[in-house]
Order: structure tokens, then sequence, then C-alpha cells
């Protein structure tokens, strides 16, 4: 047998028994199929899912970082990839290989659950990620709050020509400023002004009409299908006038890219 | 529902922000709520309680909620004994983009601009020819378009 049939029998065998669960033996073909055909990008980034299946995540990351190495457009490699480096907490590396495995399916129109479980794990790490960024601020506010006003208390104590309507002045507009930190970190809600008129809610498809208001692509075309006016001005509008609003639609992903708790 | 974050944004703004005179009451379900509408001071209605059901279909906003009175019907020549309300914007008027807030609105100014308390000419054969039916199922003849 040559090397290349070879090795696709090893890795045929190795996929059934990660099929079976077998993640182990599934590791050793592929590690003896990769014996034999040492640069196949598929038989890199099978071994690194099922490393990631008994929970080895460096094992993981390292093949799937082979993976690329062969084949940089790999979408598989760099979905594992951002899978293993999020479950070792390398949250912001972990969003260039979820975006990168994003871009990548989209450009190569692979399977359709597969681009939808990327999409899925990339907004599901996003999510994760404002928690923890909001989380953090929002303890350095109450932090900051705290010794301030521990030293208010003290400066009071300490010097007793202090003017004491004004020290209780400032000691409520802090208190205020703070209280509006905290809220601003605590802020889930879009703008209204990425908002569409009819949803309410944020556009992910913004389409434009003639009067130059934006709508949800979706809600606008189902309101145009049996009416033939702008909802917002009224002006005659047919479902042939609209057109995407890309302005708009970069301010958004910019948006959501900053707000990732939105998605 | 189809556009769900609509009536829950729709009633968190509509609590966050009130209006005068308008009060959101019983929404426990969220695609049936009751409203209470208070007539404007200076106005026929000055003083008096009203009570708005609004029921919203399964694609609304694309397409209307229902709207009548409960309880207590105001006498306006726009409002038929039995709740009924002649209003262009609740039907053919209809746009997406109006919301609980902005019927409320339109209908507190078609109270206050009220001149006389009468039923409109035709209530009782109106009232006789609709019962049990939906407001949204019949051919409005708008009396004047001005409210």
């Amino acid at each position: 047998m040559d090397s290349g049939r070879a090795a696709k029998h090893l890795k045929d065998k190795g996929n059934r028994c990660y099929a079976e669960h077998k993640y182990k033996d599934a590791i050793r073909l592929y590690t003896q199929a990769i014996e034999h055909d040492p640069d196949c990008d598929i038989l890199y980034s099978n071994r690194a899912i099922s490393y990631f299946k008994i929970d080895e995540y460096k094992e993981s990351e390292n093949d799937s970082r082979r993976a690329i190495q062969i084949d940089s457009k790999s979408v598989k490699g760099h979905y594992y990839l951002a899978q293993s480096l999020e479950k070792q907490c390398k949250l912001d590396e972990a969003d260039n290989s979820y975006y990168k495995a994003l871009v990548l399916s989209k450009e190569k129109s692979v399977r359709e659950d597969l681009f939808l479980s990327i999409q899925e794990s990339l907004f599901g790490l996003r999510r994760k990620k404002s928690q923890r960024d909001v989380d953090l601020q929002l303890k350095v506010v109450k932090d900051v709050k705290k010794y301030t006003m521990k030293m208010m208390d003290r400066c009071e104590e300490l010097d007793p020509t202090i003017e004491i309507e004004e020290h209780s002045l400032k000691r409520y507009q802090l208190n205020s400023f703070f209280e509006q930190k905290e809220q601003q970190h605590a802020q889930s809600e879009a703008p209204d002004y990425l908002c569409c008129k009819i949803t309410f809610d944020i556009m992910r498809d913004p389409w434009i009409t003639p009067s130059g208001v934006t709508y949800e692509k979706k809600a606008i075309k189902e309101h145009l299908e049996f009416h033939s006016f702008d909802p917002v001005t009224r002006e005659p509008c047919k479902l042939a006038d609209i057109r995407p609003n890309l302005l708009a639609k970069e301010m958004i992903e910019d948006y959501l890219k900053k707000n990732p708790n939105l998605f | 529902m189809q556009y769900t974050k609509r009536l829950q944004k729709e009633l968190q703004k509509i609590q966050s922000t009130p209006i005068e005179g308008i009060t959101v009451g019983d929404v426990s379900n969220l695609q049936k709520w009751v409203v209470q509408l208070d007539g404007a001071k200076g106005t026929l209605y000055e003083g008096e309680h009203f009570t708005l059901q609004f029921c919203f279909p399964n694609n609304y906003p694309l397409e209307s909620p229902e709207v009548i009175f409960i309880g207590n019907v105001p006498i306006h020549e726009h409002v038929y004994s039995n709740g009924h309300i002649c209003l262009n914007v609740l039907y053919d008027g209809w746009s997406p983009v109006l919301s609980v807030s902005t019927i409320c609105l339109s209908l507190q100014s078609m109270l206050s601009s009220a001149t006389q308390k009468v039923r409109p000419r035709d209530n009782d054969n109106y009232v006789r020819n609709c019962f049990g039916k939906s407001p949204k199922q019949g051919r409005w003849l708008f009396h004047d378009d001005k409210v």
C-alpha cells in the first residue's frame, strides 16, 4: 500500500472511532496516519477535535495550529483553535480565530450547520467577554467609590476647619457621578437610531427607502408586500424601491463589536 | 409572535417614561393589554376615566391591534356604545411605526377636540349589525379624517 492510501485508510478508521466516541483510539489512528502523510491539514484538525473531546486543550490548540500552517484557509483549523483557546480562557485570541473561521466559512460556502455553529460560538464568546468586561469595570467603579467616601470621612474627622456644607455637596456630587457610571456599565439597550422603527430591535440587515428611512429588511419587505407606502413618511414606496443601507450596516457592526452583549 | 421584542420594548418605554393621562394596567398577557385613558383637563371629558383594551395580532406591528373601549364607554361622535372606535389609524390608516402610545395620544386628542357629547348618528344600526364581531371586520366610512 502506498503511503497516501495507508493514510486514508487510517483516517477513515479514526473517523469511525470518533463517531463512536472512542477519542483516544481516534487520536492513535490519526497519529499513525500523520506518519504516512505529514502534510495533510485534515488529519491535524481531526486530531485536534479529538483532543478537545478529552479535554486536552493544549494538544488541541497545537494540532489546530499545524492544520492552519498547512492550509491557512482551513475553516475547521481556525474553529477548533478558537474552541481550545476559549477553554484555556484566552478569550481575545479565541474571538479572533472564531471570526477568521466565520469569514472563511462564508468565503468557502461550507455546510450551513457548521457555519451556524461557528456563528453561535462567536456570539456566545462575545457575550461572555462583554460580561467579563462589564463586571471588571463595575468592580473598579465600586472600589474607587468606596475609597473616595472613606477618604472624605477621614478629612472630616481630621480637619475641623472644613466647610461642612461644601463638603457634603461634594460628597453628593461624587456619589451621583459614581452612580451614573454604575448605570452606564449596566446598560443593555441599543440606541434608538440603530433600531428599526417597526421591530424596535437593533437592525441586522438595514434597508433604506427612497424617503431615506432605514428599516430591518424582513419587516419592511413584509410591509411592502401588502402596502405601497413608507411607514414613517407615508410617501409612495414599492418593494423594488428599497436598497441596503451600507453605512447603517457598518455602524451597527461597529456598535456590536463594542457592545457584544447585544448580539 | 413574530416580533417579540417590539411589545416588550413598548411596554418598557411606556412604563419608564409615562405619558400624562395614560396608564398601563393589566399586561399579564403580553398580547392583550388594558390601558387607562384619562379625559384631559379643560375638555368635555375632564375627570372621567376610560379603559381601553388592546389585542395584538401575531404579526403586530405589521397589522394593527384591535382597540376598543371596555366598561365606561365615552360619549363621542366617533365612539359606538359597544366600545368600537371609528378612527382611521386603527384600520386602513395604520402604519407599522405607530404604537400603543401614539394610538393613545390620537384617542386623547380625538376626545379633547369634541365640542359636544353625542353618539355616532348610526350608533343603533351599527351596534345591532356588528354584535360579537371585531371592529376590524367592518368596513369603515370615516365621518371625518381631521382627528
